[in-house]
């Protein structure tokens, strides 16, 4: 464990170590010249063929010297042409040039008079400039001034906001995050429109600068996990961010554990939730995956349809999940454990049975349970990485092969066959993939265990998964909450879901500002 | 880590509970049976209110110095030379008790599930999990009881229940046959079964409300006293006083004859026990947790954790003293005599009378 421990210290403390003076960039004035500027910029965009220069004159004399930059592609050219360009090139003729008053007053004239557009800002700072212009904006110099007008103009290849295809739902908005920050911030600004309601936005990546949204209900989170939040998005020093799982493996509190421990959802729908609760989502420019923090072990067993069906429904579907959690966690162990320790708690029928069908099986029930899991995995991968067209086909050759071949070839028996599947349902069952992935490994060291020391074994792995679990933390929330914490209150919504019309708290272990969400009813 | 985590009143009764109930309730049939016949049952209740009694006094004595553990406190009142003796024998009691407690435990499993494996393997991996769980603190243990409890409490009271049937309870006639004295001797056996509570002497400091302390004792002791009643009184009407003396283990026994009607599970022993696992580890954790806390206070070292690894050899090293499981009871007894007595009766009172007559620590 010591040296275990140094390890971790070496990793964690080079993920948190702040300032190695990547982030802060000198301030580099923009040239008044406007030759000079494009020289300059020509030069650092040197074999950047996807820039647009347009160097263009304005004014009845033609004399005024205008430079627009902007990324092809990226950029909204029709919103450029028709307000920018044709304000400035057509309509700035109609005025007179009452030349020096004017002149002075120019760029204050293009800003707020010319430019027909909705989101444009002044910057002075050539580097946020090209910052601007590489996140798809146009930026707009005029001769003679030390500033820019940076153009809001993105408008880039999006897909539209689909069905997510993760985590599926029968009742409930079909409506998913995309890979565009923008559209992911609207999708759930639309569900919450609450001035409280922030929406904190950040660059990550001293390279690829990717946007990271912050969202949270300013009055209703509490400042700790908040705080934490922006301290360890603020400490990742890394070139570039691709997509939220970079974010999530930074900001995580135990990085040694197979549990998730930052939920990540592609439902705008259960991020409106969740941090009307109190928690806190984040958005990563490019990615559809939208992180929540903090997680729980319960709120990742939860899917949003929980919330939409009545509860009675809810509960017993709920109830369906974590028994085929746990049945995912347990069964190959059990299954090695009793037929190669502990026979006799099974009635004796049955054990016979199982010896049985075992009959002929040339491995011991570990052996065979690793064999079947094994291809279990590969069919999995396979069917992930191939195409769609061909995923089915592996589906029926894995079953033939699995189900039949294997059996009437003697190498597994059918009741580790029927385990299998029992396992792998049960498994596909968690609406959280990170869950479902860090059960799988778990599941391998309790077969492994229950191989060595039977059912004591598995109970020696569920302690220990049990003490991991308990020390878990998540931003400052237990893992294991609200179970570690018995809270009457909290139990209404986990094991079982009560009806919402009794959910007038938010968790109490997010320890919410506000803690009610919702005016006490009337008695009818 | 989270070491400065205060304990709360529920949490603290849970954690006596889980403390208490552990590898003891084996035998406790047998043991009472053994002094007082069919009176056992009554001497279980004795022990209970005795205990209750003691735990008034460490209450009171950890009351007056809110701030101390059990090392500080007779520093404070014995001085530092009279005060040598006391920290020792608490010291080696806990050891010796927690060394019995893995070898019995060790037998157990051996016994139920694992015929063929060693005891050692069974008692250094069960260690490994205890150094685990011990270095993280008495804020983390007690988050693992506080969720294991409700599992322990479900299958406490699933086997209780199914052991009803077939029972005779005509054979805890004839009430009070024994004589006092028989009885008492019971009860004074018995103080085994409900050893742990004076964990309280150390975790006094974490303990939030320290005005409820008491009253989360008497809660909890309610709950063991009822679970030890219940299964002494079915196994003298299970097995009759005469085969529950022969039965080493009389509430395994018990477990193992449980035959719940229209069940898949034939018999429950295996499920029963590894749940029973769970039991022994929250006893053996919180008295890993005291020795390596004593230690680091009496070296006046900050960190315990570091006297964790220390501890475990010795306490493995204990654990192998006996040759068998009778030595080991034999082991116990003495322990009870010659170090439980001490540490949980004696100490304290005379703690708390000295601290009362020299006028120390707070008053209320």
């Amino acid at each position: 464990m010591g040296l275990f421990g140094l390890f971790m210290k070496k990793i964690s403390g080079y993920t948190y170590d702040a300032n190695d003076g990547k982030d802060e960039v000198e301030k580099v004035p923009i040239p008044k010249n406007i030759d000079e500027t494009n020289k300059k910029l020509k030069d650092i965009f040197k074999d950047c063929n996807d820039i647009i220069f347009r160097e263009f004159n304005v004014g009845t004399g033609q004399k005024l010297k205008y430079l627009l930059i902007c990324v092809d592609g990226l950029s909204d050219k029709m919103l450029v042409d028709n307000f920018v360009l044709e304000s400035l090139m057509l309509d700035a003729r109609k005025v007179k040039p009452d030349a020096e008053e004017i002149k002075s007053r120019l760029f204050d004239l293009t800003k707020n008079g010319t430019l027909a557009t909705t989101e444009l800002r002044e910057e002075d700072d050539l580097n946020k400039v090209i910052d601007g212009i590489l996140s798809a904006d146009t930026a707009l110099f005029m001769d003679g001034f030390d500033k820019a007008i940076v153009i809001g103009t993105k408008l880039w290849p999006a897909r539209q906001p689909q069905e997510p295809k993760s985590e599926g739902v029968v009742r409930g908005p079909s409506d998913g995050f995309v890979e565009t920050l923008r559209f992911n911030t609207a999708l759930v600004r639309r569900r919450i429109r609450d001035p409280k309601f922030k929406v904190k936005q950040m660059k990550i990546g001293y390279r690829s600068k990717t946007d990271i949204a912050v969202m949270y209900i300013e009055d209703i989170v509490k400042k700790d996990i908040l705080q934490k939040v922006f301290d360890r998005l603020n400490s990742i020093k890394i070139d570039g961010i691709i997509e939220s799982g970079y974010v999530e493996q930074f900001i995580e509190d135990d990085i040694f554990s197979p549990f998730p421990q930052v939920k990540s959802t592609e439902r705008p729908d259960a991020v409106a939730a969740e941090i009307l609760e109190g928690r806190v989502g984040i958005i990563v420019d490019n990615s559809p995956f939208v992180l929540i923090v903090p997680g729980t072990l319960i709120g990742m067993l939860h899917s949003s349809e929980d919330y939409y069906q009545r509860w009675i429904i809810a509960t017993f579907v709920r109830g369906t999940r974590i028994t085929a959690a746990i049945f995912s966690l347990l069964l190959p162990a059990l299954y090695i454990a009793i037929t190669s320790y502990n026979p006799d708690i099974i009635p004796y029928r049955f054990a016979l049975s199982i010896a049985g069908s075992r009959e002929g099986v040339p491995f011991p029930a570990f052996i065979e349970a690793i064999i079947m899991e094994l291809s279990l995995e590969l069919l999995r991968e396979a069917g992930v990485r191939l195409p769609d067209p061909i995923g089915g086909t592996i589906g029926i050759v894995g079953g033939i092969i699995i189900g039949q071949a294997a059996v009437s070839a003697k190498i597994v028996s059918p009741i580790m066959v029927i385990i299998v599947s029992i396992t792998a349902i049960s498994s596909f069952t968690i609406p959280n993939f990170g869950l479902n992935t860090g059960m799988r490994i778990v599941r391998f060291v309790l077969m492994i265990l229950a191989a060595v020391l039977g059912l004591y074994g598995v109970m020696l792995g569920l302690i220990a998964l049990l003490i991991h679990l308990v020390n878990l933390k998540s931003f400052g929330v237990p893992y294991l909450a609200p179970f570690a914490g018995m809270s009457a209150r909290d139990f209404k919504d986990s094991v079982v879901r009560f009806p919402i019309r009794s959910f007038i708290y938010r968790p109490e272990y997010l320890q919410a500002n506000d803690k009610k969400r919702m005016a006490l009813r009337k008695k009818r | 880590m989270i070491e400065n985590d205060k304990i709360t009143n529920t949490q603290l009764w849970i954690f006596i509970v889980l403390t208490v109930i552990g590898v003891g309730i084996f035998a406790l049939p047998r043991i009472v049976v053994e002094s007082a016949d069919e009176d056992g049952w009554i001497s279980v209740i004795l022990g209970g209110i005795a205990s209750i009694f003691l735990f008034l006094i460490m209450c009171r004595l950890v009351r007056k110095f809110p701030d101390d553990t059990i090392v500080e406190i007779s520093r404070k009142v014995f001085g530092n030379i009279l005060s040598v003796p006391v920290i020792l024998i608490f010291t080696l009691y806990m050891v010796t008790i927690i060394g019995i407690t893995l070898r019995i435990f060790g037998e157990v499993v051996k016994m139920t599930l694992l015929l063929r494996t060693p005891v050692e393997v069974i008692m250094i991996t069960m260690l490994v999990l205890v150094i685990w769980l011990t270095r993280y603190g008495i804020e983390p243990i007690v988050r693992f009881d506080e969720f294991v409890f409700p599992l322990i409490m479900v299958t406490l009271f699933f086997v209780l229940f199914f052991s009803i049937p077939r029972t005779d309870f005509s054979n805890m006639l004839p009430v009070f046959g024994s004589s006092a004295a028989r009885i008492l001797d019971g009860a004074y056996k018995a103080t085994y079964s409900y050893a742990g509570f004076e964990l309280i002497l150390l975790i006094a400091p974490q303990v939030k409300d320290k005005g409820k302390m008491f009253k989360s004792g008497i809660i909890a002791f309610i709950v063991i006293i009822l679970t030890y009643i219940s299964v002494v009184i079915l196994a003298i009407g299970k097995f009759g006083i005469i085969d529950t003396k022969k039965l080493i283990w009389p509430t395994l026994t018990m477990i193992r004859s449980i035959e719940v009607p229209g069940s898949f599970i034939e018999r429950l022993e295996g499920i029963v026990m590894s749940q029973w696992i769970i039991l022994a580890f929250t006893t053996i954790v919180p008295i890993s947790y005291a020795i390596s806390y004593i230690l680091s206070r009496i070296f006046k070292h900050k960190n315990f954790k570091h006297f964790t690894s220390i501890s475990i050899p010795i306490i493995y090293l204990i654990s192998l003293i006996p040759d068998n499981i009778v030595e080991a009871y034999d082991f116990l007894d003495k322990i009870t005599k010659y170090l439980e007595t001490p540490v949980i009766l004696i100490i304290p009172v005379l703690l708390l009378t000295t601290a009362v007559l020299r006028k120390m620590g707070a008053n209320k």
